[in-house]
């Protein structure tokens, strides 16, 4: 079974060529990689290779885990999930980068814009954060207005 | 002293803290949430419990008049305010003395003197205390400014007298590009604090941050409980401090210790505050300026705890009750060594960008020397409508070396699931080769950033893989979903693993 995972961002293609309840191996640039699933319940799992054990305590995020260590918090994606959530998007809609309360509109349907332009200030946490246009356009439809509040990755702004 | 009943102008892991003092002094406590507060920590904690309803900050923590019926209400004799908030608002203040009600901190023409950085270092000029030199006048037109700034000499700083955390603050290098900075930091400011005044003083290339933790009882004595570093700033924002500060000579320790004594008995001053200074690391001599007094308790305030023995809120109500300690200042000792790392909701991989969710998994550890001040628990939900600060940790070892180190160890059990932290970021400053030496400055985050983020990716392939076939696992389970929150009734709440402050 191949499979695209991004770790963070990151895209890795893998194989893997055995998984049961006890066992996990996979191949990764031709190179086979086999864990020995020790211990796993909801949030936390113990796997071993080679007498080297991997702690990790997990939960679910948006399209795949958040998986922590004692010295790392990462995001994995699966592959396919994440290129379809960004087939739905046209190049230069704006996607907001954080959650948070849009604070001002600086833009509206219609409007010429160009790259670099102001288009939504965004406040979170007491901080604020201008969104810019990444693409000289019009702008076909603002879906929020001021005051709304937002999630992460939400689409806001759609371009023509 | 006879029991009090005091209420808590605040929310969120400070509250907590508060509250755990007025437990161990016999005093009642009495909280106030709003709405997206009503399932918190501290309500479970406090006695008393009040709610503030739904709304923006000015209709609720800040509401002035909202929490002063409150207090009359439950009959309070005392509010603390903790930091933040109304916790440097001379009407407040003036508000709950005219209503016969304690304000937990100094009077409010103190307040007022020093929250006015432009009054204050007119006031530390005018007794020879150390100040940058500066212009800190009325006069705000664009072109005298601009010719203050050039007898100044650049680079200077253009800063909103009644700022703070960065904002209305601009740091100008060359003379062309005074005007543009200019208009900056004075609509930053005015948008902020609805006041464009500006001051402008000397840019101090190397600087570190030192700042000394004071006590006043209000009657012109004062008692200094030693300073904290507070160099590592991420965007203004403190990250880490540590106290004592390793780049201090014990003759500059006696001298800034003694200069925050002075300005703090010169006012009459009643609290705890924090006199911070600017120390230039380019000077031969360990020169210091002052910078503001910060009057209220600090986020930081724990570290000072940790290596002189002290409660620094159990201080704060003794003095603001008239329970004067009688304590002479030899008999306060700095021990040991303090430090503590801020964790932050927010997205190292996103810019740093604020990062929410549910609380899923906070570990419950518990250390040796070792507090963890927090007001969330497993299941809380950390929104955009508060600071980002979810919680410190703070640790103390007998000195620098086995402190970080024991640092080191409590970032690494205290895995957070649900939303991203700056965990493994503070983990890699404590690594980096300044940090050790001790000969950082505020510029060590903006120059050593990228270091960090990259030290922060480095890892092994046998690491990325044991993550990948985690999640292929994960998934192959259909996604680890809960039918019940982690822990449940079995679970120990994050605050039962704080630990007592440190006595000696």
């Amino acid at each position: 079974m191949k499979q695209e995972i991004l770790l963070s961002g990151k895209k890795y293609q893998i194989e893997v060529t055995a998984l049961d309840q006890s066992f996990i191996a996979l191949k990764f640039e031709n190179k086979s990689f086999e864990f020995r699933i020790i211990k796993k319940n909801q949030y936390f799992t113990i796997m071993e290779k080679e007498g080297k054990l991997y702690k990790f305590f997990h939960t679910k995020s948006d399209g795949g885990f958040q998986i922590v260590s004692a010295g790392f918090d990462y995001i994995t994606e699966d592959g396919k999930q994440a290129r379809k959530k960004k087939s739905l998007q046209v190049e230069g809609d704006i996607v907001s980068p954080m959650p948070g309360k849009i604070f001002k509109l600086l833009a509206k349907a219609g409007d010429k814009v160009q790259t670099g332009d102001p288009l939504i200030v965004l406040e979170a946490m007491k901080m604020e954060h201008t969104i810019k246009a990444t693409k000289d356009g019009v702008v076909k439809k603002i879906l929020f207005t001021e005051g709304d509040q937002v999630g992460g990755k939400t689409k806001l702004i759609e371009f023509e | 002293m006879k029991t009090k009943k005091i209420l808590i102008a605040n929310r969120g892991e400070i509250a907590s803290r508060v509250i755990s003092t007025c437990k161990k002094m016999g005093f009642s406590t009495v909280v106030i949430y709003s709405e997206e507060d009503k399932n918190s920590l501290i309500i479970d904690q406090a006695d008393y419990a009040f709610s503030l309803g739904a709304g923006t900050l000015a209709e609720t923590y800040l509401n002035q008049e909202k929490i002063l019926s409150i207090c009359l209400e439950a009959k309070v004799d005392g509010v603390h305010p903790g930091y933040g908030f109304l916790s440097e608002n001379t009407d407040f203040a003036a508000l709950l003395e005219k209503n016969n009600i304690t304000f937990i901190g100094p009077r409010s023409e103190s307040i007022k003197l020093m929250g006015d950085k432009a009054e204050s270092k007119k006031f530390l000029e005018e007794n020879k205390m150390p100040v940058i030199p500066g212009y800190h006048g009325e006069k705000q037109d664009p072109d005298f400014l601009k010719q203050k700034a050039q007898e100044i000499g650049f680079p200077i700083l253009v800063k909103a007298t009644a700022g703070g955390g960065g904002k209305g603050m601009r740091i100008v290098h060359q003379v062309e590009k005074f005007d543009e900075e200019l208009i900056a930091a004075k609509s930053e400011a005015k948008k902020s604090f609805s006041n464009d005044t500006v001051l402008i003083e000397k840019y101090i290339s190397n600087p570190k941050h030192i700042e000394v933790q004071v006590v006043g009882d209000g009657k012109g004595k004062a008692w200094h409980f030693y300073e904290r570093e507070c160099s590592v700033q991420r965007r203004y924002q403190k990250i880490i401090e540590e106290s004592p500060s390793p780049f201090l000579t014990s003759a500059t320790r006696k001298k800034i210790c003694e200069t925050g004594v002075m300005l703090a008995e010169k006012i009459n001053y009643r609290g705890a505050g924090t006199i911070e200074f600017i120390l230039d690391c380019d000077s031969t001599n360990q020169e210091f300026y002052f910078l503001e007094m910060n009057t209220r308790l600090q986020v930081e305030h724990p570290i000072t705890e940790m290596v002189t023995g002290a409660d620094l809120v159990q201080w704060q109500l003794n003095v603001a009750f008239g329970n004067i300690p009688k304590i002479n200042q030899e008999e306060i000792k700095q021990l040991g060594h303090s430090i503590e790392c801020r964790l932050y909701a927010e997205d190292p991989d996103n810019n740093f960008f604020p990062s929410v969710g549910k609380i899923d998994f906070l570990s419950d550890i518990i250390l040796k020397d070792f507090r963890l001040e927090t007001g969330v628990r497993n299941g809380d939900e950390i929104t955009t409508a508060f600071d980002p600060m979810i919680l410190k940790l703070v640790v103390w070892g007998e000195d620098r070396e086995k402190c970080v180190n024991q640092m080191k160890s409590a970032l690494e059990r205290l895995p957070i699931l649900g939303f991203k932290t700056n965990r493994e970021y503070l983990r890699k400053c404590l690594e980096i080769k300044e940090f050790i030496s001790g000969e950082y400055t505020t510029n060590l985050i903006t120059q050593k950033h990228q270091e960090i983020c990259d030290a922060r990716a480095e890892l092994a392939e046998d690491e990325i893989m044991a993550l990948l076939a985690c999640h292929t696992m994960l998934n192959h389970d259909g996604g680890g979903e809960r039918t019940t929150p982690i822990g449940g009734e079995s679970s120990v709440s994050v605050f039962e693993s704080i630990r007592g402050l440190r006595s000696f």
